[in-house]
């Protein structure tokens, strides 16, 4: 007996023709909606971007670039951040190699090479048009790259990491808020934030306040101390009462008042830090509250039966399985509040979309462009926005898959 | 329970009567700086440039006030309020004086508690309407179509003022103010219709501004002024006085060139008044007796401030038309520095 050898299916099963076959033109009807749903969406991307090549006014856009991104934040100070986006791209690139070497660690290293690349980007434009900025676009993308270097090639700094995001996070802060004095580290009051830096600066604080806090809120509504839980109660559901922008009026204008304290002795900032915070807390607690019933009771009394505590059973059996199962809906809520915070201009506070959706279009220089250049504008916060949304989820995606969500 | 709840009551008033005392006057001086709540979006009035710079005809303002009060325009800080949060920024104190084109009525005099410094900028319901047309007063409009926003006061305001002249006219309505200006630009309709300071910087936008024209008629009133929180005479009096100031400067042709060189010559007992040079007219006000000059030579006299951000050589090109002064056939009238 003699074994045949394994051959590729025929010609006609395989490839890109045999693909588009199967999956576009199977049928009379299947054929007719694809070419035409294909040619409309060809149409609309070749008038997309015959408008963005010719069409559009993008002057204005890169213009007020500098506007977008920090708002007021002053120009000669611009380099704070900058190296504040560096110190972040060195950590990410250290735990990312470290993480490589062992051979895990997907997300981080996505993130790292997904904004490292945006850094280099960045740098490149900076080389060629903002001399301003030059020499710290640069060094950001050079300690990034040394980041990932020294995590690489030293690997006994692992016993040093969380040392190093721990003094990383204050030195980002200091950098952005300043220390004193007048010279490179005077103080940048929060008033003169904006653009991206402050979208940035409010989902980042929003979202990894919020987790702790939402994860507090859905184990008390679930305990047995009736303080606890009717307090949880009775939060989530007055926050989760009213819109998100309802929440963002009290806190700018009502807070001062039932302090009474001067309006401007709390900055614009923390009210609008406060707001979206507890607005997101008050999902976030709900969402978990969803994963922790999930979990069935049996879990929690074998817990008991081995022996656990009452906080060691939620800690390590029934959070660790919540949470897993309402991966999705946690990054979905992470991505709204990102989002959301175009909402802040209720407060006085100029975030990226504000600034591009009113302060932007209403300069005089940009009426003198016949139709103004709102859809310019927003045809680019679009890709910003996409680009970081996007990457949120895909570390999604790849976390599920690293836990083994819906396989187990 | 009743009783905690008077008690309270009656500490929150006292409280109130014991902040009455001190003018914001004195708590803006102690700052060295003073708060400005203004438009960010409007052109023209109130804008941001590129380097994050607030600028325009309102803003202008802000920076007279700064500048008489504290000595420097730059003293300001500005808060880009909405329209619909603006009166509560002035009530709880987050803006010491709010400039952000807010129309002077009885009920926000009274009800909602503020006081209007004199009108800066009388606005009103104008037309923008096509050069080929002819049309430069209202009685042209017999016969032609006019668009129009729905919903708003200004589509009652057209029907109000056209059936009082008995003209006939086809009011074309439309949902938004976008496409308003599209069926304006698809010559649809001869003319647009709607408040002077939106059409100022509606016009801009259009494929040819050039063939387009905005009439120097109003058929509403919308008088924009600088408005400050009731209850505090001294703050508004100084507002007040700034803003008369400004036109007081214009109607003596003094300007942000000419101020130091008046003053030195100044024969006018009136003039000599106005800046401080006799008597205790500025000093009444609790100002430095300098506090024109100074502001003058910051930011220019009303006529200027008009020219800089609104006026012919500006893109928006309007002319004064009830914004000039009284001796020019407009409404500004400043009363005398005694």
């Amino acid at each position: 007996m003699q074994m045949i050898p394994d051959r590729l299916p025929p010609a006609g099963e395989r490839g890109a023709i045999a693909w588009l076959r199967r999956n576009l033109f199977s049928g009379t009807v299947n054929a007719i909606v694809s070419i035409a749903l294909g040619s409309f969406v060809a149409l609309s991307l070749f008038n997309l971007g015959r408008w963005m090549l010719t069409g559009a006014s993008w002057q204005p856009v890169w213009n007020n670039m500098k506007l977008l991104a920090i708002y007021r934040y002053p120009a000669e100070l611009a380099w704070r951040p900058i190296i504040a986006v560096g110190v972040l791209l060195m950590l990410t690139g250290l735990t990312a190699a470290l993480g490589q070497r062992v051979g895990k660690g997907k997300i981080m290293t996505g993130v790292y090479f997904w904004f490292g690349s945006l850094a280099w980007f960045l740098t490149l434009v900076a080389l060629i048009a903002w001399p301003s900025v030059r020499v710290a676009w640069l060094l950001a993308t050079l300690m990034s790259v040394a980041g990932y270097a020294i995590g690489w090639y030293v690997p006994r700094v692992v016993r040093a990491q969380s040392w190093l995001w721990a003094a990383g996070l204050p030195i980002v802060l200091v950098l952005i808020y300043g220390v004193g004095g007048s010279g490179s580290f005077a103080v940048v009051g929060t008033s003169q934030w904006g653009g991206f830096l402050l979208t940035v600066v409010i989902a980042a604080f929003g979202i990894t306040v919020s987790f702790p806090l939402g994860i507090a809120l859905a184990l008390g509504r679930r305990s047995n101390l009736p303080a606890i839980k009717y307090f949880s109660i009775g939060f989530i559901e007055v926050i989760r009462g009213a819109p998100l922008i309802t929440w963002l009026f009290i806190a700018s204008l009502m807070v001062p008042l039932l302090l009474d304290v001067a309006p401007d002795s709390i900055p614009a900032l923390t009210r609008a830090l406060v707001a979206v915070t507890l607005f997101s807390a008050a999902y976030m607690a709900e969402n978990v509250r969803g994963g922790l019933q999930s979990v069935p009771n049996g879990q929690r009394e074998a817990a008991r039966a081995l022996g656990l505590s009452g906080w060691q059973t939620t800690r390590l059996i029934v959070l660790p399985q919540a949470l897993r199962a309402v991966i999705p809906v946690l990054v979905g809520q992470a991505i709204g509040l990102f989002k959301d915070t175009s909402l802040v201009f209720i407060v006085g506070l100029h975030d990226f979309f504000e600034i591009g959706r009113r302060v932007i279009p209403s300069q005089p220089e940009s009426l003198l462009y016949p139709g103004g250049v709102l859809l310019e504008i927003s045809v680019f916060m679009a890709f910003a926005y996409f680009f970081f949304t996007y990457r949120m989820s895909i570390a999604s995606r790849q976390l599920e898959k690293e836990l083994g969500v819906g396989e187990r | 329970m009743r009783k905690l709840l008077a008690a309270f009551v009656a500490l929150m008033v006292l409280a109130g009567f014991a902040q009455a005392q001190t003018s914001l006057l004195d708590e803006i001086k102690l700052r060295g700086n003073m708060t400005c709540g203004v438009n960010q979006s409007l052109p023209g009035f109130g804008v941001i440039d590129s380097e994050g710079n607030f600028s325009g005809f309102d803003v202008d303002f802000c920076k007279a006030v700064a500048a008489a009060v504290l000595g420097d325009s730059e003293a300001v800080t500005y808060r880009a309020l909405t329209a619909s949060e603006r009166f509560t920024a002035v009530q709880t104190g987050e803006v010491d004086v709010l400039i952000r084109n807010t129309t002077w009525t009885s009920s926000r005099d009274s009800e909602v508690g503020l006081n209007f410094a004199p009108t800066t900028f009388y606005d009103g319901q104008g037309f923008i309407v096509k050069r080929a047309s002819g049309i430069s007063e209202v009685s042209d409009f017999e016969g032609t179509s006019i668009c129009v926003q729905s919903g708003t006061t200004t589509e009652l305001n057209l029907a109000d003022v056209m059936a009082a002249l008995d003209i006939s006219y086809t009011p074309l309505v439309f949902e938004t103010a976008d496409q308003v200006f599209a069926a304006y630009e698809a010559d649809q309709c001869e003319s647009v219709t709607t408040d002077m300071s939106g059409l100022v910087s509606r016009s801009t936008l259009l494929q040819d501004p050039a063939a387009s024209v905005i009439l120097p008629i109003t058929i509403s009133k919308e008088p924009l002024g600088p408005a400050v929180l009731h209850g505090d005479d001294t703050w508004f009096d100084v507002v007040k006085w700034v803003t008369f100031g400004l036109i007081f400067a214009e109607e003596y042709g003094i300007t942000s060139d000419n101020v130091r060189d008046v003053a030195a010559s100044a024969q006018a007992p009136v003039v000599r008044r106005f800046l401080g040079l006799d008597g205790q007219v500025m000093e009444q006000l609790g100002l430095e007796s300098d506090a024109m000059i100074t502001m003058i030579e910051q930011v220019g006299n009303y006529g200027e401030i008009f020219a800089r951000n609104l006026g012919p050589d500006t893109q928006f090109g309007l002319e004064r038309g009830l914004n000039a002064l009284y001796t020019d056939g407009g409404l500004l009238y400043s009363p005398p520095f005694r």
